[in-house]
């Protein structure tokens, strides 16, 4: 049985990316939001299952539809990824789909963190979490690089221009939203010695 | 895989509607102790926008399934979430859903509870408590222990309403010294300090696994607010989903009037069934990230 696309994806990506590449799909914004769906559904469920410990349908659905945000930022970030990118042959939703295929890494990492939190009362250290995060997002870096390359037909340096682009953007609304919310800037404005 | 993916998807759906059909809320008889009735409460709830994970409009709801009678919604600095959960809860019956707010400062973290505007952070805990009594609403120190209490002074210590006496931050860890010891300088200061159990919930600790237990002379916003301001409360945390033992702090004599009641006010436990069907839901996630939505 051959391996999921998406594993395949996050296993062989420049492989992977090059044979989709080759395949004559022309896409389409509903295939494109299939992942992002999908995606939307994990951090949703997952938030509640970690949160909630339980998961009926109004707090899973209410869930999805507020951290349905977090894949909208992505999208966006791989519009303007794609968008930038001055060789892409491929339309807009098509490009917007294949890169979707690297959500494998992060989606992994919300449900095992979401896993271990809910079912095995192992508590992991806040440092151990902050430095988990490490692995899916150098995970995800290989995955866009190669996507840059067999996708967006970049150069070697224009992909890494490009998939430092991509994380740059995707960490600072991360961390954005962490400072934001969480009242860190007044704990880093007392770091500082403000 | 098109038929592993179906199988996922139904594990999936099957798993949401049987946790649907099981989501009832645990009929508890009201307690009456010395002409008081016994609420319980948690006052350090975050809710989503902000580092919570759930909703502000399903908390009410999601307090009712774990047995309290009052929450305090308490994001960073804000305060548009508490008041999001309060308007929603007074759309139906249900838990008490109080507008909070955890000012989080340099150097102490306080919940303000009771209010209607946010109060300024940057400033001494002392002014942050006098603008929180101006607005007719209780000052409690949040997990005051290193790295959040520093900024307690002599002053502030008098002022504060209640403190976080318990939490799962401490609850049987070497930090609990810490607590101890900042409730001790305050009890010194203020004898009628209210002892405050809360779970400070975000997106994994359990709600009301941390809680208050107040003696409220009316079943009302004010009659909790009170109950704070008196001092009439005894925290509780412990017998969590880890299974740690349980704390019950507070005043001798409101411990010993609560103590009785332990196993009618304890968190509804988790069955089986239930842990097994979150345990499907989340199984099948993670075979529908493998596989994708499509071949």
């Amino acid at each position: 049985m051959p391996l999921p696309l998406d594993l395949r994806v996050a296993l062989a990506p420049r492989e992977t990316y090059g044979e989709l590449m080759r395949e004559p799909v022309a896409g389409g914004w509903r295939r494109a939001l299939e992942r992002p769906a999908l995606v939307a559904v994990i951090v949703g469920t997952a938030v509640t299952l970690s949160s909630a410990d339980r998961v009926p349908i109004g707090l899973v659905a209410m869930a999805i539809l507020t951290w349905s945000f977090v894949p909208m930022l992505q999208l966006l970030v791989g519009a303007i990824v794609s968008g930038i990118a001055p060789a892409r042959s491929i339309s807009m939703a098509r490009s917007s789909e294949l890169l979707f295929m690297a959500h494998l890494p992060w989606s992994l990492w919300v449900l095992v963190m979401t896993g271990l939190t809910a079912f095995t009362y192992v508590p992991l250290p806040q440092s151990v979490q902050v430095v988990s995060l490490l692995i899916p997002g150098v995970w995800t870096s290989m995955i866009v690089l190669a996507f840059c390359r067999a996708v967006l037909g970049c150069t070697t340096r224009g992909a890494r221009w490009l998939t430092a682009l991509h994380q740059t953007m995707i960490w600072m609304l991360f961390f954005g939203y962490v400072f934001l919310v969480s009242g860190v800037w007044a704990r880093t404005l007392a770091l500082v010695g403000w | 895989m098109t038929r592993i993916r179906r199988a996922a998807t139904v594990v999936f759906v099957l798993g949401i509607a049987l946790a649907t059909l099981r989501d009832d809320v645990p009929a508890r008889p009201p307690i009456q102790v010395g002409g008081y009735q016994v609420l319980a409460g948690d006052f350090h709830v975050h809710a989503f926008v902000g580092d919570g994970g759930l909703a502000p409009w399903t908390l009410q709801r999601h307090a009712a399934r774990v047995g309290l009678d009052v929450i305090a919604i308490t994001n960073h600095n804000q305060t548009l979430a508490g008041r999001i959960g309060r308007w929603a809860a007074r759309q139906s019956s249900g838990p008490m859903v109080l507008v909070g707010e955890e000012i989080t400062a340099r150097d102490f973290h306080l919940i303000a509870v009771g209010i209607e505007r946010a109060v300024d952070w940057n400033q001494p805990a002392g002014a942050a408590i006098d603008q929180v009594h101006a607005q007719g609403g209780v000052a409690i120190a949040a997990h005051p222990m290193h790295g959040f209490a520093e900024g307690y002074d002599e002053r502030a210590l008098a002022q504060l309403d209640g403190l976080e006496a318990t939490n799962p931050d401490v609850v049987h860890s070497p930090r609990d010294m810490e607590v101890e010891e900042f409730y001790q300088r305050t009890l010194a200061r203020n004898p009628a300090v209210a002892a405050i159990g809360s779970s400070d919930f975000h997106t994994s600790a359990t709600m009301g696994g941390c809680r208050t237990y107040l003696l409220v002379r009316e079943r009302s916003e004010g009659g909790v607010i009170d109950a704070i301001r008196d001092g009439r409360t005894v925290g509780r945390c412990g017998r969590d989903r880890r299974g740690r033992l349980e704390q019950l702090r507070g005043t001798p004599e409101l411990v010993r009037l609560i103590e009785p009641y332990r196993d009618a006010l304890a968190p509804p436990r988790e069955d089986v069934l239930s842990k097994m069907t979150t345990f499907g839901v989340w199984l099948s996630l993670v075979v529908l990230a493998l596989v994708g939505p499509r071949s």
